[in-house]
C-alpha cells in the first residue's frame, strides 16, 4: 500500500513542477489557452488521483483550482499577477500536503480567497453539483463505453479499492454498474482482503476514451477492458439503462466479443468509432479540448515510459561491481598476454574494451540534465524580484548539460545564494536602469556548459557590478589588507569570499549577512569545484563555477614516494620539475624559488616519516589552490590518471592525509592525498 | 544463534600466529585469501599493515604479529582472514594478516577455560580463554577486543600526534 501512495507522491511532485513551469510561462503569456489548460489538467489529474489515495485536503484544494482554471479557460477570468500569486501559494501548499505537514490553516485561507476574489459567482460549483451538473446535462456530446473490470485477487494489497475508481467513473457521465459478487458478498471480500468481484460498467460520458481509461491508471492492464459502445443509440437515460441491462443478460457473451474486439483493433480506429456515436453536433469549446488533451495524455505517457527511478545505492553497487569487472579484466588481459596465444588475446582484449564501455555506460547512469536543477529557480527568481521590486528576465540555457546528481544537489543552495546576491545587489531598480540607459528589464542569464570533464555553470547579470573601491575600503575597515597596499581586482574579489565579508549595511530578509560567498565557496569545494568572480563597473557580474562531472571520477596526477603511489587531483596541479636537493634544502627556510617567487614547501618524505632517498634530484609538484601557491616534494612523477575515487570507509574517519583511495589497474590501491589539509596544516600555521 | 543450544558445538577457524595457536568463530570470517600486496598508510600504528582491495572496498589489514605484540617474523606466505565487525548494523571489514589458516574446529562454548595470565604480553581481554583440542592449547579471540573499532581507527590514525612531537 505504501508503495502505491509514494507512487503517487512521486507523481505528483513531478505534476507539480510541471504546473510550476506552466504558470511562469503564462505569467509571461497570460492569453496562451494552451498553458491554461495545461494548468487545468493538471490540478484536475491530481485532484483524481489525490482523493484515490486519501489526500482529502489535496483533492479539496485542487478542485478549487480547478474551478477558477476552468473559469478562466472559458474566458470567464483573466490571468493576472494576483492569479499567479495565489497559485503559486497552492503549490507551495500542496508540496507541503504531500510531505503530510499540517498546512490546514494557509490551505484554508488560499480557498477562501479563491472563493472570494476568484470565483465567477453562479458557475462555482462544489465536487456533487459539478457531478449532478454532468449527469442532468443531457444535451451534450456523448460516447458510449462498455468497461469490464476484474480485479485481482491481491488488488487491495496494493492499496486500491475498485468501487473508488467506479466512483470515479460516476462523476465522468450516467452510467450503469452490474456487480457481480462471484458467491462472496462484497463486504466480506472487502474485510477479507480478497477481491474476487467483477464489474460491468456501462458508460456514456462525454469524456475522451483516454480519461475514462485514466480512471484505471492504476489498474494491470488486464485487469480491465473498455470497449467503445457504438450500438446502442439513446437519447435519455432511462433508455440507456434499460439497453445496457439487455446487454447484462448476455455478458458472457460480450465478454468475448469484448475480448476478440480488442485483439483485433488498434487504438486509432477505436477512437474513430467512439465519434460515430456523437449524436449531435460538437459544441464550440469542448472538443478541441478534449483532443488536445488526448494528444497530451499521449505524450505525458511516453515521457513515463521512457524514464525509471532507481535508488542511488543499486546504481552505487553496479558502479562498485563494473569497476571490479574492469580490475579483474586487466588482470585476466595481463596473465593471457604471457601464453602468447594470439586468438585468446584478441578475445580477452575485447572484453576488456566491452567492459570499459561498460563503466562508462554505468558512470553516466548517475548523471542528470542541470536543467532540472536551474527551472527550479525561475520560480525563485520570479517571486524575488517581485518581493525586491526589480524586474528580471531569466534566461537558463544548456539544460541538457549533464552532471553527477550529488553534484547537482550540493550546489542547489550555493546557486541560490548567487542568484540572490544577483539580483538583490547586482540588478538596478528599475528607474535606475532608465536612467542609465539600461534596459528597464535586466536579465539573468545562467549557462552550463562541458568544458573538458568539467561542467561550467556561468551566472551572469547585466546589473551594476560589483563595487570595487567599496570592497577595497571594506576590506581595509575589517583588517584583510593595509591601506595603500597594492592589490588587484582579482584578488579583491576573493576576498568577498572571505567568511564574515559583507559590504551591505543593510541586513535584509534576502541577503547582507556575510555568510554567502564564504558558504558558496565551502560548498563549491566539497564537490571539487571552484568558483571564479568577474565584474565590470555599471555592466554586470559575471560569476564562473567550475564543477567536475561526476564526483566518483576525477583526473589526478599519480606520485610516487617511497615505493608507494599517492594521487593528487589534478585541477590542483600546476607545474612539475625537477630540482636538486642541494637547492631545495640549501637554505634554512623552507621555501624554493618558482617562476620568482617563493613557495613554501612540504617534503612528503618527512611526513610521512620516511627516510630520505639517497637520489641528488627530488621532484617537485606545485600546488595551486584558490590562487595560493605551495610545493610538494615527492620521489617521482608517474603520471596522469582517471581515478575512480572509493570511499576510505569510517576507520579512517579521523585520517587527515587521505581523502579517498583508487583501485588501480592491477588491483593494488592507490590513496589519494588531501591537498586541502596539508596546506591548512602546514602552510598556513 | 551460536548460542541457541540446537546444536551444542560451534565452529571455529583454528589459524597459527608464530607457534601459538588462535581461534575465530566462522561467524565473524567473510573470506580467507592469500597474503597479497598492500598500500602503506603512512604516519599509522605499526599493527595497520596497509590496506588492500578487497571485492572493490578499501579493507585495512591488522598485523596481528604487531596487535598481539610478538616478536616472530611474519610468515611472508601469510594469509589475510576477512573478517566482518558489525557496527550498528552495518557491515564493517577488516582483515587479520596471519601466519597460517590451520583447519576449521568445533567445541562448545563451555568447553572455554579460563586463560593462563601468566607468559602473555597481550592484553589479556584480547582472548576469551583457551580451549585444549588434541592435546594442543587454542586460544579463543575476542574479535570485539582486538577488532575494537575505536582502537583500530586510532591506530591509522595515531601518528598526528607523534608528528607534530616531531617538528
Amino acid at each position: 500500500m505504501d508503495e502505491f501512495i509514494e507512487s503517487f507522491i512521486a507523481e505528483a511532485n513531478e505534476l507539480i513542477i510541471q504546473l510550476e513551469k506552466d504558470l511562469l510561462n503564462l505569467e509571461k503569456k497570460p492569453r496562451d489557452k494552451e498553458l491554461i489548460n495545461s494548468v487545468f489538467r493538471v490540478m484536475h489529474t491530481i485532484k483524481g488521483a489525490a482523493g484515490m489515495f486519501g489526500f482529502t485536503d489535496m483533492q479539496n484544494l485542487t478542485h478549487e483550482f480547478e474551478n477558477v482554471f476552468d473559469n478562466v479557460r472559458k474566458e470567464k477570468l483573466e490571468v493576472s499577477a494576483d492569479l499567479i500569486d495565489i497559485t503559486s501559494k497552492g503549490i507551495d501548499i500542496m508540496l507541503a500536503l504531500l510531505k503530510k505537514e499540517d498546512v490546514k490553516e494557509s490551505m484554508q485561507q488560499v480557498i477562501q480567497q479563491l472563493k472570494n476574489d476568484f470565483s465567477s459567482g453562479s458557475e462555482e460549483t462544489t465536487i456533487k453539483e459539478e457531478l449532478k451538473d454532468k449527469t442532468n446535462n443531457a444535451k451534450e456530446v456523448y460516447n458510449c463505453y462498455c468497461i469490464f473490470l476484474k480485479p485481482d485477487k491481491g488488488i487491495f494489497e496494493r492499496g486500491i479499492d475498485p468501487v473508488s475508481a467506479i466512483e470515479e467513473l460516476q462523476e465522468l457521465g450516467t452510467n450503469k454498474i452490474v456487480l457481480r459478487e462471484n458467491g462472496i458478498p462484497w463486504e466480506k471480500q472487502k474485510s477479507g482482503k480478497v477481491c474476487q468481484a467483477q464489474w460491468e460498467i456501462y458508460l456514456k460520458s462525454k469524456s475522451p476514451a483516454l480519461s475514462v481509461e485514466n480512471v484505471f491508471m492504476f489498474f494491470d492492464q488486464d485487469e480491465f477492458i473498455i470497449e467503445p459502445y457504438i450500438n446502442f443509440s439513446f437519447i435519455d437515460d432511462s433508455q440507456f439503462v434499460k439497453s445496457s441491462a439487455d446487454f447484462y443478460s448476455g455478458a458472457e457473451e460480450l465478454k468475448k466479443k469484448v475480448r476478440h474486439y480488442f485483439d483485433n483493433m488498434d487504438p486509432e480506429t477505436e477512437v474513430e468509432n467512439s465519434e460515430q456515436v456523437i449524436e449531435e453536433p460538437p459544441s464550440d469549446d469542448n472538443n478541441p479540448v478534449d483532443a488536445e488533451k488526448e494528444s497530451l495524455n499521449k505524450k505525458s505517457r511516453t515521457d513515463s515510459d521512457t524514464t525509471i527511478n532507481v535508488s542511488s545505492a543499486k546504481i552505487d553497487e553496479l558502479l562498485n561491481l563494473v569497476s571490479e569487472l574492469v580490475t579483474a579484466t586487466a588482470g585476466l588481459l595481463d596473465h593471457t598476454k604471457r601464453l602468447k596465444d594470439i586468438p585468446l588475446t584478441d578475445t580477452v582484449e575485447n572484453i576488456e574494451k566491452l567492459t570499459k564501455q561498460f563503466r562508462n555506460n554505468a558512470l553516466d547512469l548517475r548523471l542528470i540534465p542541470v536543467g532540472t536543477l536551474l527551472n527550479k529557480f525561475k520560480r525563485q527568481v520570479r517571486d524575488l524580484s517581485r518581493e525586491l521590486n526589480k524586474k528580471v528576465n531569466l534566461i537558463i540555457e544548456g539544460q541538457d548539460t549533464e552532471i553527477d546528481k550529488a553534484i547537482l544537489k550540493a550546489i542547489e543552495s550555493p546557486l541560490m545564494h548567487i542568484i540572490r546576491n544577483s539580483i538583490d545587489h547586482g540588478v538596478e531598480s528599475a528607474e535606475e536602469r532608465a536612467a542609465s540607459g539600461k534596459n528597464k528589464l535586466a536579465t539573468l542569464k545562467i549557462t552550463a556548459f562541458y568544458s573538458g570533464a568539467n561542467v561550467i555553470i556561468q551566472i551572469h547579470d547585466d546589473g551594476r557590478g560589483i563595487n570595487l573601491e567599496k570592497v577595497q575600503q571594506c576590506a581595509i575597515e575589517k583588517g584583510y589588507i593595509q591601506s595603500g597596499q597594492q592589490i588587484t581586482d582579482q584578488e579583491l574579489l576573493t576576498l568577498i569570499m572571505e567568511p564574515g565579508f559583507t559590504t551591505s549595511k543593510n541586513v535584509s530578509m534576502v541577503s547582507g549577512r556575510g555568510v554567502g560567498m564564504d558558504f558558496v565557496r565551502k560548498q563549491l569545494n566539497e564537490v571539487s569545484g571552484s568558483i571564479e568572480i568577474d565584474t565590470e563597473k555599471g555592466l554586470g557580474t559575471y560569476i564562473t563555477l567550475k564543477l567536475p562531472t561526476t564526483l566518483s571520477i576525477i583526473d589526478t596526477l599519480m606520485i610516487e614516494v617511497e615505493n608507494s603511489n599517492y594521487l593528487l587531483p589534478l585541477l590542483e596541479v600546476e607545474y612539475c620539475f625537477k630540482e636538486k636537493k642541494s637547492v631545495i634544502y640549501g637554505n634554512n627556510n623552507r621555501f624554493l624559488r618558482y617562476k620568482d617567487e617563493m613557495v613554501p614547501f612540504i617534503s612528503l618524505r618527512e611526513k610521512f616519516k620516511f627516510n630520505m632517498h639517497q637520489n641528488e634530484d627530488e621532484m617537485v609538484v606545485i600546488i595551486n589552490k584558490f590562487n595560493q601557491r605551495y610545493a610538494l616534494i615527492v620521489d617521482k612523477v608517474v603520471g596522469e590518471q582517471q581515478t575512480v575515487i572509493k570511499s576510505l570507509g569510517e576507520l579512517f574517519i579521523r585520517q587527515p592525509y587521505f581523502s579517498g583511495g583508487n583501485i588501480m589497474v592491477d588491483g593494488k590501491l592507490a590513496l589519494i592525498l588531501d591537498t586541502n589539509y596539508l596546506f591548512s596544516r602546514n602552510i598556513l600555521n | 544463534m551460536s548460542k541457541s543450544g540446537l546444536e551444542d558445538k560451534n565452529h571455529f577457524i583454528n589459524f597459527r600466529l608464530g607457534n601459538e595457536n588462535f581461534a575465530i568463530s566462522v561467524f565473524k570470517v567473510i573470506e580467507i585469501i592469500n597474503n597479497r600486496p598492500l598500500t602503506k598508510v603512512p604516519n599509522s600504528s605499526t599493527f595497520i599493515k596497509g590496506v588492500i582491495n578487497f571485492r572493490g572496498e578499501i579493507v585495512p589489514i591488522i598485523d596481528m604479529h604487531r596487535r598481539f605484540n610478538m616478536n616472530e617474523k611474519n610468515d611472508p606466505e601469510g594469509m589475510i582472514i576477512i573478517v566482518d565487525i558489525d557496527s550498528n548494523n552495518n557491515s564493517l571489514h577488516m582483515g587479520l594478516l596471519v601466519d597460517e589458516v590451520e583447519d576449521i574446529i568445533k567445541f562448545e562454548y563451555k568447553d572455554i577455560r579460563k586463560s593462563p595470565e601468566m607468559g602473555i604480553n597481550y592484553d589479556i581481554n584480547f582472548v576469551d580463554g583457551v580451549v585444549d583440542i588434541k592435546s594442543q592449547f587454542i586460544m579463543v579471540l575476542n574479535v570485539d577486543k582486538v577488532l575494537n573499532k575505536a582502537e583500530i581507527a586510532e591506530g591509522i590514525t595515531i601518528a598526528e600526534a607523534d608528528l607534530k612531537n616531531n617538528v
